[in-house]
């Protein structure tokens, strides 16, 4: 089973915000809500740079999912974090039968656009019992391009090839490059990856990336 | 190459219309003189002398220079009305060096007032935000040019059928620059220009 990866090289960002566009654009995510932002840091002074935010669609070892209490949001097989609505309701009950303040999941609020909570799915549609790429599943998720065997909009539609979508390799001499190259290198190969489910993930450590 | 149909058939300095205090420059490099082309009377050359007869420069410290937003194009007519776009960048601003004495209060995002010397005597002034960096140098302002839809001091949108994104509209820039024109096309030249910056 691949592993699917968000490669990013903030060095390369010219903060055109070009993936925010793509990514509101796809998966339809209305004003003052993002699943994907650019954030530049030191605005203005020498070592200025943009900084990621809400490639939330991937992780390892996922803290989100490692605290929800009732599994809606969880790892798949694909090393994609994704997120189910269905559950998304009871932890809402959870909440309030724990006296905890409303505000923790507000419907129709900041992180409601989808009536309960909205994030990155890796455009990989959601993790319900709705057929993929239906009208239904969009609705509550947002596009699924990763089961029409594409890679997420904002890593596509990057000309500068800042963010990088795809599957980590198997290969030996992953372990041998390091830094720079590798990721160069890791970009190149992911880029022309569409998402597999081919072979064992035994690729480069977190901390070369 | 020779643009032998032009003024300067080889292009050559020409200060601005409005310039910092250099009257030696001006001296060296003077705009064209006053003619008439086409329909329009450019009298560059007489506006630009009696500024610095009058030490304009005083009065109008910055310089202030407009420049393109990577999200949008143009006047941003397009751009603006796209709800993705506009969400980026929805506010009018001018971008002022964090140490600059020469703009008063220095603020990030608050509301200043921008003069340009052809309304000297109106004192009218253009309302947007302060973005205070360090980007721009000491005695430089910097504006975006997509902005629009506000004139005179008044919205524009009751004239418009459709205002898509209302908070997006701000004064043009264009409005605070100098009447210049360049002379083979005729039109307007407004890039460099002296400005004064107020809280508003």
């Amino acid at each position: 089973m691949a592993r699917m990866k968000f490669l990013c090289d903030a060095d390369r960002c010219i903060d055109c915000n070009a993936c925010v566009t793509a990514c509101k654009n796809e998966n339809e995510v209305p004003w003052g809500i993002n699943r994907r932002r650019v954030v530049t840091i030191n605005d203005g002074k020498p070592g200025e740079r943009s900084v990621f935010d809400g490639l939330h669609g991937i992780a390892h070892d996922a803290p989100c999912a490692a605290v929800c209490p009732v599994k809606c949001i969880y790892p798949t097989r694909d090393g994609i974090v994704a997120a189910f609505e269905g559950y998304v309701h009871r932890l809402r009950l959870l909440l309030l039968r724990l006296s905890v303040r409303r505000a923790a999941v507000p419907a129709g609020r900041q992180f409601g656009s989808r009536g309960k909570m909205d994030k990155c799915t890796y455009c990989a549609g959601g993790g319900g019992a709705e057929a993929p790429g239906s009208a239904e599943e969009f609705e509550k998720y947002g596009s699924n391009r990763f089961g029409e065997g594409k890679l997420p909009l904002c890593a596509e539609m990057c000309s500068n090839q800042v963010v990088a979508g795809g599957r980590r390799r198997n290969h030996r001499s992953d372990l041998q490059r390091t830094g720079f190259e590798a990721r160069l290198w890791l970009r190149r190969v992911g880029l022309d990856d569409g998402p597999s489910r081919g072979r064992r993930g035994q690729g480069l450590s977190e901390r070369t990336l | 190459m020779v643009a032998w149909n032009l003024p300067d058939p080889i292009p050559v300095h020409r200060e601005p219309i409005y310039t910092p205090p250099r009257p030696d420059l001006v001296a060296d490099y003077p705009t064209l003189p006053d003619a008439r082309q086409f329909r329009i009377p450019n009298i560059g050359f007489s506006v630009q002398k009696a500024a610095v007869d009058r030490g304009i420069s005083k009065q109008f410290p910055l310089i202030l220079s407009s420049g393109r937003l990577v999200e949008y194009e143009g006047g941003g007519e397009e751009t603006r009305s796209n709800k993705w776009l506009a969400e980026l960048k929805q506010h009018m601003y001018v971008e002022i060096n964090r140490r600059d004495e020469r703009c008063e209060a220095r603020h990030q995002g608050r509301r200043m007032g921008l003069g340009k010397p052809a309304a000297e005597k109106s004192g009218s002034r253009a309302r947007m935000k302060a973005l205070v960096t360090e980007r721009v140098g000491k005695g430089v302002a910097w504006m975006p040019y997509h902005f629009a839809g506000w004139y005179e001091g008044a919205t524009c949108a009751p004239n418009i059928r459709k205002v898509p994104i209302r908070s997006c509209s701000a004064r043009a820039s264009t409005r605070s620059r100098p009447m210049a024109t360049i002379p083979r096309p005729a039109c307007r030249s407004p890039r460099p220009t002296l400005c004064q910056i107020k809280a508003a």
